[in-house]
C-alpha cells in the first residue's frame, strides 16, 4: 500500500542514502574534473574504506563514527600510492591504458578484500539505536548522523576548493592544465593531492555505507556505477552537480523501491543513466571545472 | 641572461626545431618573428619545459634548465604569456592574479604588486570580482599580462601578444612592453607581426621552418631585402 506518509518517509530515507552517493560521486567527479581520468576502481576504495572501518571498529574497538576518519586516512594513503605507482605512468597516453589500469585495480582491491577480511558478509556496529518520529515519519539515527556528516565533508570541500591555494591550483588544472604549469605550479603534486582527495571521500562513503548497510568485498561494482549515473546526471566534474545528481538519485532509487520494489532499486542507476544520455548528454549543470 | 644552443625539439616523429641557437642579453628586448608554422611557439614551450628538448641546452643566467620541469622554471625568473592568453575563464579577475602569484611565499608583497597593477589598470581593479571569461579581449590580454607580472619575472616570454586584436589595443599592448622593460624585466617578444614587434625591439631573429635564418639590430632587419620582400610586401 502506497501512502502519502509512507512515500514522504521514503523520500527521506532516499535523500539519506543519498547523501552517501553524493560523497562517493563527489570524489570521482573532483578526480575526473582534474585530471581527466575515469578511475573505473572507484567504488572498490568505497568497499576498501568499509573495511577499514570495520577493522578500526570491530578489532580496535574504536566508535563508529571516528571510524570513518580511519576509513579516510587509510583510503587516502593507498590513493596516494595508486596514483603515483599506476595511473602516473599511463595518464594523457591513451585512454584505453587508463580504463585498463582501473580495471586491474578492481580485482587487486576485491581479492585483497577477499584475503585479508573473508568473503562473508560485514557490517560495523553503530553506538546509536534506532529511530527517530516526527509526525507520523521516521527514520533511523544513523541516517540522520550520515546526512550530517556528508554536509560538514562537503562544506570542507567547498572551503578547500574556494579558499585554499591547493584548492585554487586543483581549479586552475582542471581548465587549463599547461596554463597552470606556467604559474609555477607542480602539477604532479596536484593530481597526486587530488587522487588522495577524491579516495579519501571515497573511503568516508564506505564507513557510511557500512554503518548502514551489511556489505562484502563485492561490494564496489555498483557503487561505482551508481556514481557514474550520478556525476553524468549532475555534469561531469561539477560538485554541485553531483550533490544534486546524488540527491535526486538517492531518491529515485529509495522511491523505485517503495513504489516497484523488487530488483528495481538497483536498476534504476541504468534506468537514468540512458534517460539522461538521451535527453541531456552534459548533465543537468552541464559544462566542467567548478 | 639566456642562451639557446643547437635546440631541437619534435612532436613525436615529425622534427619541428632544428639547431635553433640564439640569446637574450639582460634587459633586452628580442622579438623572434615568423610566419605562421615556422615553430615559434614550439620554441618557446620547448623553453618553458612544456616540451622536451630533443637536443641542445638552454641557459638561464649560466645554469642549465632544458631538463627542469615548467614550474621550476617559472621559479627560476621567467614566465610565458601563451598564445591565445589562456586565461583561467571559469575565474575572476582577482583568482587569475592569485595564480600568476602563487610561487610568492610572501602576502604583502603580493598585495603590493596586485595594487600596483591595479592602479595601472584601473579596468581590472574595477572587475575584479568578474569571471575572466566575461573579460573583452583587450581586458583578457592585460589581465594575462598583470597574471605574468605577478611572480616578479626577470625574463618574460610573449607568444603573439598582439593575435587577434584591434590595432589600437595592440598599440597599447607594446607600450606595455616597453613600460615593463624600463621597469628591468627582459622581454622575448615572439610575433608574426613584424613591423610592430622589430619597432619595441632591440634585436631580432627569424625563424623559418624550424630555423633561425636571419638575425640582427631591429632597424637591420627592417631594412634587409628579404625581410622588405617577403613580411612587409615592399
Ligand atoms: N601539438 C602538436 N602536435 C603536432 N604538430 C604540431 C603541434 N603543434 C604544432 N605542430 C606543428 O608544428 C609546426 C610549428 O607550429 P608552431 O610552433 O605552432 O608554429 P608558429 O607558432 O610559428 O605558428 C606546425 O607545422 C604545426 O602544424
Ligand atoms: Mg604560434
Amino acid at each position: 500500500m502506497i501512502t502519502p506518509s509512507g512515500l514522504a518517509e521514503t523520500l527521506l530515507w532516499g535523500v539519506a542514502n543519498g547523501c552517501i552517493y553524493i560523497l562517493l560521486a563527489a570524489g570521482l567527479s573532483i578526480i575526473f574534473g582534474v585530471m581527466k581520468l575515469v578511475n573505473f576502481a572507484h567504488g572498490q576504495l568505497l568497499m576498501i574504506g568499509a573495511y577499514l572501518a570495520f577493522t578500526a571498529s570491530v578489532v580496535l574497538g574504536l566508535n563508529a563514527y571516528l571510524s570513518i576518519l580511519v576509513a579516510m586516512g587509510g583510503v587516502a594513503l593507498i590513493g596516494l600510492g595508486v596514483e603515483r605507482f599506476t595511473f602516473r605512468k599511463v595518464l594523457g597516453t591513451d585512454k584505453l591504458n587508463e580504463i585498463f589500469v582501473s580495471l586491474g585495480l578492481i580485482y587487486i582491491f576485491e581479492n585483497a578484500a577477499v584475503l585479508l577480511w573473508g568473503n562473508k558478509s560485514a557490517q560495523i556496529a553503530s553506538p546509536l539505536h534506532g529511530l527517530l518520529s516526527l509526525g507520523g515519519i521516521s527514520i533511523s539515527y544513523d541516517r540522520i548522523a550520515a546526512m550530517g556528516i556528508v554536509i560538514v565533508i562537503l562544506l570542507s570541500i567547498i572551503f578547500l576548493m574556494k579558499k585554499t591555494k591547493i584548492g585554487l591550483a586543483m581549479r586552475a588544472t582542471s581548465q587549463k592544465s599547461d596554463a597552470t604549469q606556467l604559474m609555477g605550479i607542480n602539477i604532479e603534486k596536484v593530481y597526486i593531492f587530488t587522487f588522495a582527495l577524491g579516495a579519501a571521500l571515497a573511503g568516508a562513503a564506505g564507513a557510511l555505507y557500512g554503518i548502514i548497510f551489511p556489505f562484502s568485498p563485492a561490494l564496489g561494482a555498483l557503487p561505482t556505477i551508481k556514481a557514474f549515473a550520478i556525476i553524468i546526471l549532475g555534469g561531469l566534474g561539477s560538485i554541485p552537480g553531483a550533490v544534486v545528481g546524488g540527491l535526486l538519485y538517492g531518491i529515485a532509487e529509495n522511491t523505485a523501491g517503495y513504489v516497484l520494489g523488487g530488483i528495481w532499486p538497483d536498476a534504476i542507476a541504468f534506468v537514468l543513466l540512458i534517460v539522461v544520455l538521451v535527453i541531456k548528454p552534459t548533465g543537468i549543470f552541464g559544462g566542467k571545472g567548478d | 641572461m639566456l642562451e639557446v644552443k643547437n635546440l631541437s625539439a619534435s612532436y613525436g616523429m615529425v622534427q619541428i626545431l632544428w639547431d635553433v641557437s640564439f640569446n637574450i642579453k639582460e634587459k633586452e628586448i628580442v622579438s623572434i618573428i615568423g610566419p605562421n608554422g615556422a615553430g615559434k611557439t614550439t620554441l618557446v614551450k620547448t623553453i618553458m619545459g612544456l616540451l622536451p628538448a630533443k637536443n641542445g641546452t638552454i641557459q638561464f643566467k649560466g645554469e642549465n634548465i632544458e631538463k627542469l620541469p615548467t614550474h621550476e622554471i617559472v621559479k627560476k625568473g621567467i614566465t610565458m604569456i601563451p598564445e591565445g592568453r589562456e586565461i583561467f575563464p571559469k575565474m575572476t579577475v582577482e583568482e587569475n592574479l592569485q595564480l600568476g602569484a602563487y610561487t610568492i611565499k610572501d602576502k604583502t608583497k603580493i598585495k603590493d604588486t596586485k595594487e600596483k597593477l591595479y592602479q595601472i589598470f584601473p579596468v581590472l581593479k574595477k572587475k575584479q570580482n568578474a569571471l575572466a571569461q566575461n573579460l573583452s579581449g583587450g581586458e583578457q590580454q592585460m589581465l594575462v599580462i598583470c597574471r605574468s607580472l605577478m611572480s616578479n619575472p626577470q625574463l618574460l616570454i610573449l607568444d603573439e601578444p598582439s593575435l587577434g586584436l584591434a590595432p589600437i589595443i595592440v598599440e597599447k599592448v607594446l607600450d606595455t612592453i616597453t613600460k615593463i622593460n624600463e621597469d628591468g624585466v627582459t622581454i622575448l617578444l615572439v610575433e608574426q607581426n613584424i613591423r610592430d614587434s622589430l619597432n619595441v625591439a632591440n634585436r631580432g631573429y627569424v625563424l623559418e621552418k624550424g630555423k633561425i635564418i636571419l638575425e640582427g639590430e631591429s632597424r637591420e632587419l627592417l631594412s634587409n631585402d628579404h625581410i622588405k620582400e617577403v613580411y612587409l610586401g615592399l
